[in-house]
């Protein structure tokens, strides 16, 4: 006797899920005795190094690359890995495969010593010293400058701080200028409420875990379900590998220098100078005005830690002539870093870039 | 909306993801009010009035047992930094020969030509 066409498809289904709970089991044993996955795997030299400041240059991919080298500013509360995950999840390898010339500008923690960085010194010391170091190592006075999240910020302020500057392009994902429209952030930041002089005075430097739960509190359900997700996909390698190289990265959370934390609140929080074009920085006035590089902004439609509103503003605001700005799919990370950048804004980069980089 | 009926787990993760979804909107209601503020930010000065006193406490228990604290760990650590610093800098002025030094031992890998036109380029292995 023949079994009913619905009845045959339930019993494939049945065996397929038995087999995936059969491949979790064992799957799931790998994973907990598995130590901590490997990540930046893109071969590079460190071409110098200041305390919380490391400049790496990235071994081209290419047999011709473009005249114009590229530098990337990690933003300051995390690792520069999720640019460069794993082969083929990695935006830097874009990048170079693509024949860019990489150098990337990533952080460690600060020492206790370094509680006293302030934003003079990530513009007006550390970026600029390392534009001077690729210029040299490049032979090219030429520059994009592509700054992720707080390193946006950081490389928006430098291009305000310097119009002298030699910077053909200015590429900015998920930067912040409007703190106004940070939202929770801005709430929790309440200055009624936050004593950050006592914060500051009392860390140094504001530990890591504070940052962390900082982030983790935009989405308290999003861990557990996170967790859920990957049991649920534990019988797929690739998920897993994926899911672990985030996982490490999202709970890498760096400590930021207290002094620069201060200002942080205070000048871009509660008084929101950048966004006036009101920010002192040793005193010269970062007017976003005197921007004029062609400039590349990309956001996310869902992104829970820089909503839409606040990093709208960034190309209103900026003198250049040239500017585009792009919102895709995805949220905070997924902008950059994963299967879904690799088909979004990596080639809508490239596409922008390369007519910008001869 | 998955088909449920046919796949329970797609049932499952349907729910997952609205569960999901709305504890973040109501956390997020919830931690965005004034009242979540103020106790959350009051929750912290007490802790940090508790390390204060910790810290007092054992700054005066290691000088008394004649040991370094933190904060001359820190201060180490600033010499030990403005050391290193200047070392770079002397390093960085001997690579450059500018102190009569010589030359790097091992030349420097030839680097691709810059001379890539504007197209934008389509390389194997990646989308």
């Amino acid at each position: 006797m023949n079994a009913a066409p619905g009845g045959a498809e339930t019993l494939t289904r049945i065996q397929g899920e038995v087999e995936r709970a059969i491949q979790r089991s064992l799957k799931g044993i790998e994973y907990i005795a598995s130590p901590s996955i490997a990540v930046g795997p893109t071969p590079k030299d460190v071409l110098y190094e200041q305390g919380t400041l490391h400049l790496y240059h990235y071994h081209p991919m290419s047999d011709e690359i473009y005249r114009i080298p590229i530098l990337i500013v990690m933003a300051t509360s995390n690792r520069g890995y999720i640019l460069d995950l794993a082969r083929g999840q990695s935006f830097v390898e874009f990048l170079l495969v693509r024949g860019y010339d990489v150098y990337l500008i990533d952080w460690s923690p600060p020492s206790a010593a370094e509680k006293t960085l302030r934003f003079e010194d990530y513009t007006q010391r550390f970026i600029p010293e390392c534009v001077r170091r690729v210029h040299e190592d490049s032979g090219e006075e030429d520059l994009t400058i592509i700054g992720y999240c707080m390193g946006g910020v950081l490389s928006v302020m430098y291009a305000a701080l310097h119009p002298e500057a030699t910077l053909t392009n200015l590429v900015c994902f998920t930067t912040p200028i409007d703190f106004s429209q940070m939202e929770l952030f801005a709430k929790w930041s309440d200055k009624r409420y936050f004593d950050v002089d006592r914060l500051v005075d009392a860390t140094g430097n504001v530990p890591s875990e504070l940052i962390f739960q900082s982030f983790d509190m935009l989405r308290p359900a999003t861990r557990i379900a996170g967790q859920l997700q990957l049991w649920d996909n534990m019988w797929d390698e690739n998920f897993v590998k994926s899911f672990r190289a985030f996982e490490r990265w999202s709970t890498d959370t760096l400590p930021l220098a207290g002094e620069y934390f201060r200002q942080t609140i205070k000048e871009l929080i509660w008084e929101n100078r950048l966004f006036k074009n009101e920010m002192q920085v040793g005193g010269r006035v970062a007017d976003l005005r005197n921007i004029t590089a062609p400039i590349f902004h990309a956001m996310a439609e869902h992104d829970h830690i820089v909503p839409y509103a606040a990093a709208k503003p960034l190309l209103e605001n900026v003198g250049s002539a040239d500017k585009e700005e792009v919102v895709l799919k995805g949220g905070h990370v997924s902008l950059v870093a994963g299967a879904n950048a690799s088909k979004r804004l990596w080639p809508k980069l490239d596409a922008w870039l390369a007519g910008r980089s001869v | 909306m998955a088909d449920s009926a046919k796949d329970p787990m797609a049932l499952w993760r349907d729910l997952l993801g609205q569960w999901e979804k709305s504890v973040n909107t109501l956390a997020n209601q919830t931690m965005g009010s004034e009242e979540y503020s103020r106790s959350m930010n009051g929750a912290m000065g007490v802790t940090l009035k508790m390390q204060e006193s910790m810290k007092d406490v054992m700054a005066t228990y290691l000088a008394n047992m004649n040991l370094p604290s933190r904060v001359d760990f820190t201060r180490l650590d600033e010499r030990v930094q403005g050391i290193e610093g200047r070392l770079d800098r002397i390093i960085a002025l001997l690579e450059r020969g500018a102190l009569g030094g010589p030359a790097p031992a091992t030349p420097a890998a030839p680097r691709p030509p810059r001379t890539k036109p504007s197209a934008p380029g389509r390389a194997q292995g990646l989308t």
